[in-house]
This record gives structure tokens, sequence and C-alpha cells, in this order.
């Protein structure tokens, strides 16, 4: 009986959060929860197939994810981000393995894949060895498909010569893209809904890739499955 | 030993009756002494009778299962996870009554919960069978644009960080892009359909949304079924 108790009261002190993730103290209970349970929403997506790119990026649709995040960030803080809309960014001169969450992450009611492509896009500046894939920036002008200018819903401005643009498909803009390309076409485990939001999402992203070349290359990718 | 048990058992016996009373007669009592008549018929138990009030015989429409349902869509909004997989099991097909359970949901959610209300238009979107269901989604389409995040009726503050603004233009527009998206899925299945003409309708008057994102969409989507 009473090993009974003590494996009840051990079962019962283990910490509900296992991830190695380490939150600082200061970061909302909400946030935590929030972030956890996200973060295991990627961890459990499953896919039959990916794309070359997705397959050079974060290998197969086979629960890593989580790994990939988790290789690249070490701990969680509060920060405002530069304030405004942000809801996480990584400021790699201060830390690069630290991630940033704003109380826009619980506040605002994204779509859930759309805060992951923010998070994941974040993630990708951790990495020290690629220079943090720091952004290129937008031509000028800087027009979207239609021809329409591309601009800020936040300032109202232009992007035309900020750094908000990608040349290449492997940065944070590009990587993010593909993540929730290869979530839309291959995900055998996702709802209709994340699905149909990994389309809207992806396709947005793909107007920040500015190379032309780069560009061809993921829209060549998205159609083949390995 | 067991007369004093028998007291004991007694005497709480006792005191939970008196409890049960005391909070039975609050209740036939109708509200605290403070509130006013009106306060007080809200919080009033509704009685089913011939003389029931027209909303609550408006519930009668409702099935159980239109009212299952609606409580399934409750607790996904709440739980904040997109892959539930009841929206793919029990929410696929909603009956009239759960439509109109789901659009009555869609007017009480803020504004500002665009992921809750473009979740509502995704599942109204997959059933869309009569011409009441293509108004629904034109009314949605023809709502003034949300803003900003915090507050769809103001601007958002100014800030120079135009990284932060990742995706933020798509989930300000995300519940006109859903309704959209739908309406695609009616051109889709060709110019037989009955619906195509109003949904085709519908589409032509999004093309010209104040909202860029729905326009820009909009326009794409009438170029590309304008052919049939």
């Amino acid at each position: 009986m009473k090993n009974l108790m003590l494996t009840v009261l051990v079962l019962c002190a283990a910490p509900i959060n296992s991830w190695a993730l380490q939150f600082d103290s200061d970061v909302p209970q909400d946030v935590q929860t929030q972030v956890v349970q996200d973060l295991q929403f990627m961890k459990s997506l499953r896919g039959n197939k990916v794309t070359p790119l997705h397959q050079k990026i974060y290998g197969a649709m086979d629960g890593g994810y989580y790994n990939w995040f988790d290789s690249r960030v070490a701990a969680v803080g509060m920060n405002s981000c530069g304030g405004g809309n942000a809801v996480a960014c990584v400021i790699p001169f201060e830390d690069s393995t630290k991630i940033w969450f704003t109380q826009n992450y619980v506040r605002f009611d994204h779509p859930q894949v759309a805060k992951m492509m923010v998070v994941y896009h974040e993630a990708r500046h951790t990495e020290d060895a690629n220079g943090n894939w720091m952004h290129a920036t937008c031509p000028t002008p800087f027009r979207a498909a239609d021809g329409s200018d591309m601009k800020s819903i936040w300032t109202g401005a232009s992007l035309a010569g900020e750094p908000a643009c990608d040349e290449t498909p492997l940065g944070s803009y590009g990587s993010s893209t593909i993540l929730l390309k290869n979530i839309q076409k291959f995900c055998t485990n996702c709802t209709d809904k994340v699905k149909m939001d990994a389309g809207i999402f992806s396709d947005d992203q793909l107007g920040r890739i500015i190379d032309a070349n780069a560009k061809a290359d993921m829209q060549r990718d998205f159609a083949t499955a390995l | 030993m067991k007369k004093i048990f028998f007291l004991i058992a007694a005497a709480a016996l006792a005191l939970a009756a008196i409890f049960f009373l005391r909070t039975h007669g609050r209740q036939n009592s109708i509200g605290a002494p403070n509130q006013s008549s009106e306060e007080k018929n809200l919080t009033a138990a509704p009685v089913p009778s011939a003389s029931m009030p027209p909303a609550e015989k408006a519930d009668a429409e409702f099935s159980e299962h239109d009212r299952a349902q609606s409580a399934v869509l409750e607790n996904i909004l709440a739980s904040h996870n997109d892959n539930d997989m009841r929206l793919d099991t029990e929410l696929k097909v909603l009956d009239t009554g759960a439509k109109k359970l789901f659009q009555q949901k869609y007017e009480q959610i803020p504004a500002e919960k665009r992921n809750e209300r473009g979740t509502v238009i995704f599942l109204l979107g997959r059933n869309l069978a009569h011409e009441s269901d293509i108004a629904f989604l034109s009314k949605v389409l023809a709502e003034p644009p949300c803003r900003s995040m915090q507050n769809c009726a103001s601007d958002p503050p100014h800030s120079g960080d135009v990284h932060g603004d990742n995706g933020v233009e798509v989930t300000l527009a995300y519940p006109q892009i859903v309704a959209l998206k739908s309406l695609e899925r009616v051109l889709e299945s060709g110019n037989k359909n009955p619906l195509f003409e109003q949904a085709m309708d519908t589409v032509h008057k999004a093309t010209q949304s104040p909202v860029a994102k729905v326009a820009i969409m909009a326009r794409a989507i009438e170029a590309k079924y304008s052919r049939h």
C-alpha cells in the first residue's frame, strides 16, 4: 500500500511539461501552455511523402518537427519583439539559441499553422553557421503577382526597400513556406482546416521570395514528391 | 457505538436537507434583492409552455444533434486546437438547424477572433446547399475590413518592424479568404451546380472589396471560372 502511495505521489509530482525547452520564470503560464500545445501539434504531424527541399531542411514528416526546433532553440523568454504585431522573435546578437514570445502569441487569434509558421521562421534565424539567414532587401518597387504594391499591414508602408524578403528557398521565409506547403500536400493526420490554412499561408509567404530562380526552384519542388 | 453513528448520520441528513431547501428556495425566489425585474426574468428558469417567448420557441427547430454539434464547436474553439479530428468527423455534415446555430455563433464571436470566425466559415462553407448558405457568405465578404488584430475597428499602432507583420494581413482577412475558398469549391463543381451563378455573383462582388487580399483573390477566382 505504501509503495502504491509513493508511486501515485511520484506520478503526480512529475512535471506536466516534459519538454526540454527552458521557459524563463516571467513567461506567463498561458503562453507556456499554448507554446507546448502548438509544438505538440507539430510533433504529431505525419506525412507519407515530402518534397526534396523539405527533406533537405526538415527530413521526413515523421514526428521530427519538434526535434528540428529543439536542436536550435534552448530557451524561451518574453520580449516585445519590436512592439506591434509580432508574436515571436529571435535576437541573434543577444542569444541565438533563445526564442522570445510576446503576449500577442495568446492575445491574437491566428490559425495554429500561421503561428507555427512564424515560430519556425524565427527558429531558422538561430542558425549562426548560416549567418542567421538574414533577410534580403525587398526590391523597389515591390509588387505582387497581380501588380499591386506589397505593403506592410503594420505601418501601411510599402515593403519596398525593407529587409523583409529572401533570395533563397533555404532562408526563414523560404523554409517556412516549404514547411507549410508540405503540410498542405502530404500531411496524413491533419484536419482539412489545417491543410487549407497551410496552403493559404504558404502561398502568401512565397511572395517574399524575390529571386526568380529561387521561386522557380520552389515551385518545381512543390510539384515533386519523394 | 452504533447509537453514536446513527445520531451523527441523522444530524448530517438533517443538515443536508436544510441546505437543499435553502438553496432550492433561493432559486425559486428569482435572483438577488438588487436585481431589476428584467434581470429577474433573465435568471428565471424557462418553463415550457404555449406562451414561450419567440426566441425560446425558435429553439424547437434545433434537434438534439444540432445542439450536440454546436457544443462540439464551442469545445473545439475553446481548445485552440485546429487539428481536432472532430472537425472532419462530427462536424463534417451540418443540417439546416446546425447551420443556423453556427451562423448565430459566428455573429457572437468578436470580430478580432479571426481564427474562430474563420473556423465557423470553414465548417459552413463545406455545407453549401441552399441559396441562404451562399447569402451568409456574401454577408461575411461584405463585412468592413478588420484593421488590426487588437481592434478591428481601429488602425494598428505604428511600429517600424515589418518583420513582425509576417502573416498578419492574411489573418486579418481570414474569414473572408475562407469564404472565397468555399465559393471556389462550388465553382469547381461546374456550372450545372444550381448554386454556380449565385457563387459567381458573390465572388464578383468581392472583387470590389476594400480589403486588398480579398479583392485580389476574388479577381483570380473570377478569372479562372468565368470561362466555364
